[in-house]
């Protein structure tokens, strides 16, 4: 069933520029990638994806195989975002690529420190974008082994044993907004 | 500005050019590019630097067996020392079954040091082992591709990776190949505002 192949292979999109999103996924849709993808607006919501809670507490489980991050958000900016997924024991195995508009080098710096997969500037050029965003897909959906999907510690499932596919529906209570990192 | 030392040691010539097949777009973007391919296994060595120039890829690649011998190339140990032979790569392949210090080692031995962690270090085995593939994310691999078997896959898995990996960014690297300090954002921003 597509919709199983659909939840294993999600992608994230963290960004808040319709225009952007919508050249993503136009891109994304020669390779028939398009609906994998789930778009998030803005940082904060992009942890609650990750995290599953607030609108996304009923989602099914599994994390995305990567998570492409604009750098530029509102609410909680890129960065943060990435600082925030790659300190969570749970979550810094996911792969992460900025996605972004700045070559500045503070940046670029800055997201390396703090983990991050890969870096691609967004080219300018409309078929240079669309290219790079297929390259981009293939990679990370075709060639890449994503990271096993762990359940939190919380769940009280560990080790190899609470390793879950993306398809299966399992609720965890974890009260607190983050899970204890490592715990 | 080449690399002056790698030339003749990377001269090989290999039987049937798959180079028309894949005629890979442009080179990695960054100067200095270098690839270290880090495996164990001569035989492996040789496939994917096959696989790399059957794709078009004109970067200067170094073969290094085993992961104790690349930690050495990092330290600048022994002959490693000379820079202007053995330059800093900006790409790094690496095996994780490896005797001495393994794949895993190399990775931790990286992404340790701030100035090597800004090198995209993807993990290339044969293993597909659910917790090898945590432990190397966990440890900051930047990808994990398991080596398939036939030259020909594997030159199309290679030739994914490298259109991927040409498109990335990552800090410039000096003459040397070595990346530039980047204790203080504003010294950084000032060497980087040169024309």
């Amino acid at each position: 069933m597509s919709t199983e192949i659909g939840n294993l292979k999600k992608i994230l999109l963290v960004e808040d520029d319709p225009r952007d999103v919508e050249l993503t996924l136009t891109a994304l849709a020669e390779h028939h990638l398009a609906n994998q993808v789930k778009v998030v607006g803005d940082g904060a919501e992009a942890l609650d994806y990750l995290y599953r809670r607030g609108k996304f507490q009923d989602r099914a489980g599994g994390n995305p195989i990567v998570v492409l991050l604009d750098l530029k958000l509102p609410k909680l900016n890129g960065l943060e975002v990435l600082q925030i997924i790659k300190a969570d024991e749970q979550l810094k195995v996911i792969p992460v690529v900025v996605l972004s508009s700045s070559r500045e080098t503070p940046d670029l710096v800055k997201c390396y420190q703090h983990g991050v997969n890969a870096y691609v500037v967004k080219p300018v050029d409309f078929s240079e974008f669309m290219r790079a965003v297929q390259q981009l897909g293939v990679f990370w959906a075709a060639i890449n082994e994503p990271p096993p999907f762990l359940a939190p510690a919380a769940a009280g499932i560990p080790g190899a044993a609470g390793r879950i596919a993306g398809k299966e529906e399992v609720k965890h209570e974890i009260p607190a907004p983050y899970p204890a990192p490592g715990g | 500005l080449n690399e002056p030392g790698n030339q003749q040691q990377q001269k090989h010539t290999f039987g049937p050019d798959h180079r028309a097949e894949y005629a890979a777009d442009k080179p990695m973007k960054k100067y200095h590019a270098t690839i270290m391919i880090v495996d164990d296994d001569p035989n492996d060595l040789l496939l994917i630097e096959k696989a790399f120039r059957d794709i078009g890829v004109t970067e200067p690649i170094y073969t290094i067996q085993g992961g104790t011998e690349a930690i050495a190339y990092m330290m600048g140990e022994g002959k490693y020392a000379d820079r202007s032979v053995y330059t800093y790569p900006t790409f790094i392949t690496t095996d994780l079954k490896m005797p001495g210090a393994d794949g895993f080692a190399v990775l931790e031995h990286l992404k340790n040091n701030p100035e090597w962690a800004v090198i995209p270090t993807v993990v290339l085995t044969a293993s597909r082992d659910l917790d090898d593939i945590k432990k190397a994310y966990m440890l900051g691999a930047s990808s994990y591709h398991v080596k398939p078997s036939s030259p020909a896959a594997l030159r199309q898995q290679l030739k994914v990776l490298h259109d991927f990996w040409v498109t990335c960014e990552v800090p410039e690297v000096d003459s040397t190949g070595r990346q530039l300090h980047t204790d203080s954002e504003g010294k950084l921003g000032e060497r980087f505002a040169q024309p």
